[in-house]
């Protein structure tokens, strides 16, 4: 342990030794009652009947229109997407028309803390450069302003702002429980705010807001959708977020993505790094450092080496980092 | 014969005396932690009090109170310090106290100017005595970012002393 660091353990223990904490078990009870009108007050007001009740009304035209466009056009193609699915669709881009970048409809998370349960609704389309749409958690409205397909193509990232919450349930990013709707289990993404789905190969949904991983610097946030959906870090599949497992997402591997046995086999190279490896049901991103030699440090949980070399991993599958003492050569 | 309101009468005392323990057990070491990552014992008191009143509504629905807790202070210290950092960016600071501080207030001074990440991630280590794996767990982050946080906390900080 360094100076400065025996001086600022001393100095942390002093200032929590000075610490008084106040033992008011009673005042939690009733402010439990209590804040449960105050609540109410300061919930936002449902959305009005009228409102309600256009909003329905256009629905209903919208859906009539719709309907009258397909009996019209026979060989127009039907979504026959099934209920519980959100299949990215690698299609090719089109100048005729609208392309779906992702469709899923009351989509369930599997076992996953507060998140289980909860539903996902995604709608998005790209025409002429220009991605529109919408995804709900539960009935938090996101409206979908940009996409981007990160890391080679492994993911799907749907940025937007959220824009309606008529429950008051607010969005609210977990730490280690993926995306919730609880004002009280984690950051809270209120209207207004960017955030970002990530739809990753192989059925997995994480939500993304700057605050998690920028941290104070998240409210100095200022740039477009696109600048903000770019700035989503590599490395979410090392431990950032839990990401939700939700089974009956259909999805299939890319195309060209290795295993990341593979990686043991043969030297890993720095564009290796750059998409990752299949990981059996996820994939793999690695977290890169510089060393101080020159070389580059790379690692997920389940494999670690150098770029240049194969991989390191255990024979039976369970995590590994790379060791200390190659940790603190390349300042991790 | 028991009635069904005496039943459930019942089970709320139990509810209500196993969640006193909890906070009972809970309550001071939350506080210290909070007071070092806040630096104000009053308002790391209320961030507690407002985490325990969160799980005391959920209380017969959390499985594992204890990292709900955890990070429902934590959650709430990275609200106060968002706060702070704007309110900082906007008002001057009247007071500069570099010249004539003790090393206590020194150190509070360059802990209270330390992004949340990495005071956190500070605290966690040297006051905590956690792992990076540990720490990376509570503040729900990369393993590999809890070494170059405190990297950097610790260069700020060393740069600032000299």
């Amino acid at each position: 342990m360094t100076e400065l660091e025996q001086q600022l353990t001393d100095h942390l223990q002093r200032r929590a030794a000075a610490a008084t904490p106040r033992y008011d078990l009673e005042g939690i009870e009733q402010h439990t009652d209590l804040t449960s009108l105050v609540d109410l007050d300061h919930r936002r007001p449902r959305r009005p009947m009228v409102r309600t009740i256009v909003g329905v009304a256009a629905v209903v035209a919208l859906l009539a229109l719709v309907g009258a466009f397909t009996l019209l056009n026979d060989d127009q193609t039907v979504d026959t997407t099934p209920v519980t699915e959100v299949p990215v669709l690698p299609e090719p881009p089109s100048d005729d028309g609208p392309r779906t970048l992702a469709t899923g409809d009351d989509v369930t998370a599997g076992e996953l803390g507060e998140f289980t349960g909860r539903t996902l609704n995604i709608d998005a389309v790209e025409q002429d450069s220009e991605v529109t749409g919408e995804f709900r958690v539960n009935n938090v409205v996101v409206t979908i302003q940009c996409a981007d397909s990160a890391y080679g193509g492994r993911d799907l990232i749907l940025g937007g702002t959220v824009t309606d919450d008529p429950d008051g349930q607010g969005l609210v990013v977990s730490a280690g429980q993926g995306l919730v709707t609880d004002p009280q289990g984690g950051l809270e993404a209120a209207v207004g705010d960017l955030v970002a789905l990530i739809i990753r190969n192989q059925g997995r949904v994480t939500l993304y807001h700057p605050s998690l991983w920028y941290g104070e610097q998240a409210s100095e946030h200022t740039g477009s959708c696109t600048e903000f959906v770019e700035s989503v870090p590599g490395g979410l599949d090392s431990g950032f977020f839990q990401t939700v497992t939700a089974g009956e997402i259909e999805t299939s591997p890319l195309p060209g993505t290795p295993t990341c046995e593979e990686w043991t086999e043969r030297d890993v190279t720095a564009d290796d790094l750059d998409s990752g490896c299949s990981d059996g049901g996820s994939l793999a991103a690695p977290a890169t450092y510089e060393c101080t030699d020159g070389r580059v440090l790379y690692e997920t949980r389940r494999l670690w080496g150098y770029v240049g070399e194969p991989a390191h991993t255990r024979e039976d599958g369970a995590e590994i980092y790379a060791p200390d003492a190659e940790h603190e050569a390349c300042g991790v | 014969m028991v009635m069904s309101g005496d039943a459930e009468s019942v089970e709320a005392q139990v509810g209500r005396v196993a969640f006193g323990d909890f906070y009972r057990l809970e309550l001071d070491t939350q506080v210290r932690r909070a007071v070092l990552l806040l630096g104000s014992n009053d308002i790391a008191n209320d961030v507690v009090h407002d985490a325990f009143v969160a799980v005391y509504r959920r209380w017969d629905t959390l499985d594992e109170p204890g990292p709900y807790l955890h990070t429902a202070v934590l959650n709430g210290c990275r609200g106060i310090h968002r706060q702070r950092s704007r309110q900082r960016r906007l008002l001057p600071r009247f007071v500069d106290r570099t010249a004539s501080a003790t090393v206590d207030e020194h150190l509070d001074d360059l802990l209270a100017g330390l992004p949340f990440n990495q005071r956190a991630a500070v605290v966690l280590r040297f006051y905590g005595g956690l792992s990076t794996e540990e720490i990376a767990r509570e503040l729900g982050c990369a393993a590999g970012s809890v070494g170059p946080w405190i990297n950097r906390a610790l260069a700020t900080m060393r740069k600032a002393l000299q």
